[in-house]
């Protein structure tokens, strides 16, 4: 399936063009009633990673989960902690349980390497404003 | 009816079938021709209705908004997910982190 890449309210790159992201809706889950977020694709990212907040809201114990720090573009490091969730791209892809990095900032749902470039074939046509997400086969 | 859609090859096909059908276009012409223009621009247009620039304006900076699920309106925003969860508990919303108009983006964990 191809998505187009989003136009970010009000953001210019540096050519003053107006910025665009590979942002898609998914649905995030334990489960049960799933909530909605849209997401950035973040190839650069090693593993998908959400806010914690999420994490409370599905009732995840973070207590009970295994730590993992985080290191970003600051080069500080950052306690996250990892619990298993099922993530379902919207509006037709199956759900997926995938490992997710959880930690205690506001940063957007990235979608990263492991979890979902892993179980996705992602291909990034950013001169035709479209990117496009397929299953990957099964290894 | 707003919700983001698929880039659809097989409604290309039939769109190609319909062409090849009734105008007559040789199929390989008519799928061709409507997959690489004419189709794509319009899908292209109806999935813009996911139009964040429109919907998001510089009172959302930097806050988590509540979107309502055909996209057309923000419903409720707070400074934290947290508190924005609490606000519309129960609602069919799409939750969206407003980031800065005036940086650029590289994922940072702190």
């Amino acid at each position: 399936m191809k998505y187009p890449y989003r136009v970010v309210a009000g953001g210019v790159d540096i050519a003053g063009r107006p910025t665009k992201r590979a942002i898609i809706e998914v649905e995030i889950s334990r489960g049960g009633p799933g909530r909605k977020f849209l997401a950035l694709v973040d190839s650069g990212a090693d593993q998908i990673t959400m806010p914690a907040a999420i994490a409370d809201a599905l009732g995840i114990d973070r207590s009970a989960c295994p730590q993992r720090p985080m290191m970003g573009i600051s080069m500080e490091r950052t306690d996250g902690f990892v619990a298993q969730v099922m993530i379902r791209i919207r509006p037709h892809i199956e759900p997926i349980t995938v490992p997710v990095v959880f930690i205690d900032t506001d940063v957007p749902v990235l979608l990263g390497q492991e979890g979902f470039f892993d179980r996705y074939r992602v291909k990034f046509e950013k001169d035709h404003d479209i990117f496009e997400i397929v299953p990957a086969p099964q290894r | 009816m707003a919700q983001q859609r698929p880039y659809n090859e097989a409604a290309y096909f039939k769109i190609s079938v319909y062409l090849f059908e009734t105008v007559s276009l040789p199929f390989p012409v008519a799928h061709s021709h409507f997959s690489c223009g004419m189709v794509r621009y319009i899908y292209m247009e109806q999935n813009q209705e996911i139009n964040l620039e429109n919907l998001i304006d510089r009172s959302h900076e930097n806050k988590w908004v509540a979107i309502a699920p055909d996209y057309r309106r923000v419903l409720a925003s707070a400074d934290s997910l947290g508190q924005l969860m609490s606000e519309v508990s129960g609602q069919d919303v799409v939750f969206h982190r407003v980031l800065p108009r005036d940086v650029s983006f590289v994922p940072a964990s702190a």
